[in-house]
């Protein structure tokens, strides 16, 4: 057997495993090292021991489980409430306010945490019952959480962007920036949606009641102002050169601890149900890398990413025609796999293709999560519509569905924009200062 | 198995100690990453050494993470087709899922102990502060092993189950 056919062998071999539910990094551990056992049997075991202990002790994904935590300890001491609160206060009266409030929360809760599971739970255990106490339709109000959330791993810190980062060997502080304007740019998106979908359909979303006070306006800010702090102290030592990624995140994990404990919004409970929290994440996320490193050297052993290259490079096509066809796979694979299992399959493959047309890894690395976001809320396997399900058990699969395609269409505006124009991507990692050491 | 209260009660116990010591290295990878960035801007004076500290104790973390994770049920699946299998046959294919899991997560638990073992001789130190990698490693096969037997008793309990509807949920 050819190394071409073993490779495609694999392929099959992955799919079948995670059809039959096998979990993600199991599959590509199992994969991974069979294959690597047929190509090169005495490579096996060390490559296994030596790809787990790696990754399990790379400098560079300290970052994880440090931002994670920042995430948990902002959602357990209630500054998901504060940052929905100051957002409501200012357009929470306007007709579709309290959608375009709970995008604008996730947006900047998004800024706090790296996961957009947990930004749509978080931000729909806030915003959901308002919506739901002024008779908004559900589809609006489930479709506004599913979508708002997922700004999570566009808006850094990412673990989405982390991932990319790790198995394409780009700047995970360049990434993050990189995030920094698509990421406020698909939250326009998303509140202009919003606006034209009240414009069409008034009934969808009732006014709510009179303008809040400017008095109260600024008190919900300024109650929120310690968490904007975090988000500038930490995005914007990375962009300024004073941290790393990594010293971004252990000194916003520490700030949000100390701003907890200061409003006594922590305790003991409360941090071990964060540290539970973050270890369950990390513990799954690791656990997918493990097997996306040992399935990455198969692949590699395999010759597929080269011949694929080749191939491609070979029929004379454009970059642009590549680009759109290879997201096009990925929106597809999207509608039934989950975003990081796209994330370790596709970015071993499609990165020597990328690399050959000379892309820019961090532009498409910003492309890719915008994608991997729509496949969070794309049918039949959206993780954020399964969490807003949760939270609305009466409300069916169907209507949350339905709410969530003008998101959907936002976000494949955004993806039309950053193809087009690859400074919105590329802007702010350029123009970043010296990154600071370690 | 999983419901006769001596193996759920070892496995439990087992799981509290990982989220202790996952805790516990978690704060501590907090804390160390802080004082680097105190040390090195409020005394000028870069911590020798700091990387391997944080990258060991990322490793505690994260060996403890997967077996909390395997215990919590929590690794990552993906419902392409399972969902419209019938319950016979989503038991089976549950079966076999389980046991593909304990037989790859068995071999990476002998891959890391292998490898652990070979120690200094082989250059597995960590590159400023020499710190063996052995432990590490023994720690990444403990979790490994933990994971292996999780799924262990999660194969008996579906051969002991005979009411197939919950698996449909």
């Amino acid at each position: 057997m050819t190394g071409l056919e073993t490779g495609l062998l694999g392929f099959g071999a992955l799919f079948v495993l995670l059809a039959i539910r096998v979990p993600v990094g199991t599959a590509m551990l199992t994969v991974g090292a069979a294959g690597i056992y047929l190509i090169r049997p005495p490579a096996v075991m060390p490559i296994m021991a030596g790809e787990i202990f790696a990754e399990g002790t790379a400098y560079a994904l300290t970052i994880l489980p440090m931002f994670i935590l920042m995430g948990n300890l902002a959602g357990i001491s209630g500054m998901s409430r504060d940052l929905y609160d100051a957002a409501h206060a200012w357009i929470g009266h306007r007709r579709g306010g309290l959608a375009s409030a709970t995008i604008l929360g996730c947006a900047a809760f998004s800024a706090l945490s790296g996961s957009s599971l947990a930004a749509a739970l978080t931000m729909g255990r806030v915003s959901l019952p308002e919506m739901e106490r002024y008779k908004y339709h559900p589809g609006l109000a489930s479709g506004a959480v599913a979508a708002g959330g997922t700004l999570g791993i566009l808006i850094p810190p990412s673990a989405g962007f982390v991932v990319y980062a790790i198995l394409a060997e780009v700047s995970i502080g360049q990434l993050f920036l990189a995030g920094v304007i698509p990421g406020l740019m698909l939250t326009a998106l998303f509140v202009v949606a919003i606006s034209i979908i009240v414009r069409l359909k008034p009934s969808s979303a009732p006014i709510t009641g009179e303008p809040a006070a400017m008095a109260a306006r600024l008190r919900a800010l300024l109650r929120s102002s310690a968490i904007v702090g975090i988000i500038v102290i930490s995005i914007g030592g990375i962009y300024a050169g004073v941290f790393s990624a990594v010293e971004a995140a252990g000194v916003g994990a520490a700030l949000t601890f100390f701003v907890a404990l200061a409003r006594r919004t922590v305790n003991r409970s409360s941090l071990s149900s964060a540290a539970r929290q973050t270890l369950i994440a990390c513990g799954s996320i690791f656990y997918i890398l493990f097997g996306a490193f040992v399935f990455k050297t198969f692949v590699a052993f395999t010759g597929i990413p080269t011949t694929l290259a080749e191939l491609i490079t070979g029929a004379g096509l454009s970059e642009l025609t590549v680009l759109i066809v290879i997201l096009a796979i990925l929106i597809v694979l999207g509608t039934f796999l989950d975003g990081f299992a796209i994330l370790v399959l596709s970015v071993p493959v499609f990165q020597p293709v990328l690399e050959a047309y000379g892309v820019n890894l961090v532009w498409f690395g910003v492309l890719m999560v915008v994608v991997l976001e729509m496949a969070l809320i794309s049918p039949p396997v959206g993780m954020n519509v399964f969490v807003v399900k949760s939270l609305l058990p009466r409300v069916r699969l169907g209507t949350i569905y339905r709410g969530i395609w003008p998101f959907w269409i936002s976000m494949l505006i955004a993806v039309i924009l950053i193809l087009s124009f690859p400074q919105i991507a590329l802007l702010m990692p350029q123009t970043m200062m010296q990154t600071a050491p370690g | 198995m999983d419901g006769s209260p001596p193996a759920k009660g070892v496995l439990e116990r087992a799981a509290i100690l990982f989220r202790i010591v996952g805790a516990l290295a978690l704060l501590a990878l907090t804390l160390t990453t802080v004082i680097s960035v105190v040390w090195r801007y409020f005394l000028a004076d870069p911590i020798f050494g700091v990387e391997d500290l944080s990258s060991l104790t990322l490793g505690v973390f994260v060996a403890a993470a997967i077996a909390v994770a395997a215990r919590e049920k929590a690794h990552i699946e993906v419902d392409i087709v399972a969902e419209l299998f019938g319950p016979r046959l989503r038991k089976a294919t549950l079966f076999l899922a389980t046991l593909v899991g304990v037989g790859i997560v068995g071999v990476a638990a002998y891959a890391l102990v292998v490898k652990g073992s070979c120690g200094q001789a082989c250059g597995q130190f960590s590159p400023n502060l020499s710190i063996p990698h052995m432990p590490f490693y023994f720690l990444f096969a403990a979790a490994f092993a933990f994971y292996a037997i999780v799924l262990i008793v999660e194969a008996v309990r579906l051969l002991q189950r005979t009411d197939t509807r919950e698996l449909i949920e």
